[in-house]
């Protein structure tokens, strides 16, 4: 029998014809679930929203009565969570406890536990914020597991909840690990660990005196973080220009009187101008009348940022009238010295703060 | 028809604080304004007409809290107003800068309602802003 070989072409091109159909309907259906999908979740969210925002704006004002709470439904649980804790973060004083008692009379302590077994750090960062701002008792477990894992994030946050929980407790095993994580996102730990600083700066002190010389700089630069106050002979020996070079800088940050303005102004000439610049913002923040050769020679020095620094703290040394200054920085032998005192001079009269 | 002597502008763009601040004042008898962008902000203060007291935050779109401070400044006509100026950090050298600017009062996130409306209150009773009297029915 004569076979046709435009017979082939034919059936292959239905077939590809009727699969290209096939799978742009797939995807058009595909794409009208979506759809459908994504506006039922506005839907939701805008039914939550006008129900519970302001709610909680009331309550958080000490609005509301109690008899008119609504009943949280179990797929509104997630939702909650995020708009209370926004709530919660956003505020401080009367209205954190009035939220924390709505929080609890709708029980969301029960889904925020649930948040902390999932595997979406978000969603598990949320549990532990929920049950922290309830100073949930029975969260204190999880939370000192938490603290103990690698990821900084979860520890982080679990430090901040078990500080919330039981301070006295949470105290000694957070700042054991703070000293041991010398990787964490100052940011991060100052604004989070920042309000319990009371608490963890005497053991932040203790941790300091028994610190191997590798976590010096670390506790130094995270007091610094947590505005610790050490009395000025105990920064002294870190001052030494014998000493790392980030150490020196935790110490010269640390600084609070004119006690150990010697060792600062040794410094002055150390090699690394990383020490140098932080001793030109020291010596404007704390020095004296006579530090004002030193930080003239500050000003002269090879590095950018020293003589940025320097010519700082120049632009606000109360020591001098400015005109006497302005005659004494003409008379230097260093025209950029002269042009960097020039520019900050003028920035800082513009902009004082 | 008369308006409250207790006015005050809102310029504040956080979905949560916005509406808060807006309850906290208008449960305080206060007629409320509030705007959420820094541009539309600055229009609304070269038009219209001066308010006692304004909130300004200071991370908005557009023109951000301390330009917008130091724009509302060197207006004359707002020279005299009230301003508290909020931020998300509490920073030493933000809240110098809002001094220096020319902010009355600074808060630091996050706020505490009552003490917000205390503040506020405050400067209707020592007044600069209404006039003698008006001050004493808050």
């Amino acid at each position: 029998m004569f076979h046709n070989p435009f017979d082939s072409y034919w059936t292959a091109s239905f077939w590809v014809g009727t699969t290209t159909l096939a799978v742009t309907g797939l995807l058009l259906l595909v794409l009208l679930i979506l759809k459908f999908i994504h506006q039922n979740q506005q839907r939701k969210d805008h039914r939550f929203n006008q129900t519970w925002f302001p709610l909680l704006v009331h309550i958080a004002l000490g609005d509301e009565a109690e008899q008119a709470l609504p009943k949280l439904r179990k797929d509104d649980d997630w939702r909650f969570i995020q708009l209370w804790v926004h709530f919660q973060s956003s505020l401080h004083g009367q209205a954190n406890d009035r939220l924390r008692h709505l929080g609890l009379q709708v029980g969301c302590a029960r889904k925020a536990h649930q948040l902390l077994r999932s595997q979406h750090r978000s969603e598990q960062v949320f549990g532990i914020l929920c049950l922290g701002y309830l100073r949930d008792p029975t969260a204190k477990d999880t939370f000192k597991r938490l603290i103990e894992e690698d990821r900084n994030t979860l520890f982080i946050f679990a430090a901040w909840g078990l500080l919330r929980i039981d301070p006295a407790f949470a105290v000694a095993p957070v700042v054991a690990q703070l000293t041991q994580r010398q990787d964490l996102d100052m940011a991060q730990t100052s604004s989070l660990l920042k309000p319990f600083r009371h608490l963890i700066n005497p053991e932040l002190s203790g941790a300091l005196n028994q610190a191997p010389p590798d976590q010096i700089a670390w506790l130094l630069k995270l007091g610094y973080a947590m505005e610790l106050q050490l009395d000025t002979p105990r920064l002294r020996p870190y001052l030494a220009p014998t000493q790392p070079m980030d150490t020196v800088i935790g110490a010269l940050r640390l600084l609070l009187s004119s006690d150990c303005l010697d060792s600062v102004r040794s410094l002055a000439n150390h090699p690394d101008w990383q020490v140098r610049t932080q001793v030109a913002i020291t010596l404007g923040r704390i020095g004296e009348e006579q530090d004002l050769d030193l930080l003239l020679s500050l000003l002269m020095d090879p590095l950018w940022w020293v003589r940025y620094r320097a010519a700082q703290s120049l632009a606000s040394w109360h020591f001098l009238e400015r005109a006497l200054l302005n005659q004494m920085i003409a008379a230097l032998p260093d025209r950029y010295a002269q042009e960097m005192a020039q520019q900050i001079f003028t920035q800082h009269e513009s902009h004082p703060w | 028809m008369q308006r409250s002597p207790f006015q005050v502008l809102i310029i504040e763009d956080d979905p949560f604080m916005a509406p808060l601040l807006t309850a906290v004042f208008k449960r305080a008898q206060f007629e409320v304004t509030l705007i959420q962008d820094g541009q539309e902000a600055l229009d609304r203060l070269q038009r219209h007409a001066w308010v006692p007291l304004v909130l300004i935050d200071s991370m908005l779109p557009r023109v951000n809290g301390f330009e917008l401070l130091k724009a509302l400044r060197e207006l004359p006509q707002w020279n005299d107003t009230r301003v508290i100026f909020l931020n998300d950090k509490d920073q030493i050298t933000d809240l110098k800068k809002a001094f220096a600017l020319g902010a009355d009062d600074y808060l630091a996130k996050p706020l505490n309602p009552d003490e917000v409306l205390a503040r506020a209150q405050r400067f209707f009773h020592t007044n600069k802003t209404t006039g003698a009297g008006v001050s004493q029915s808050i």
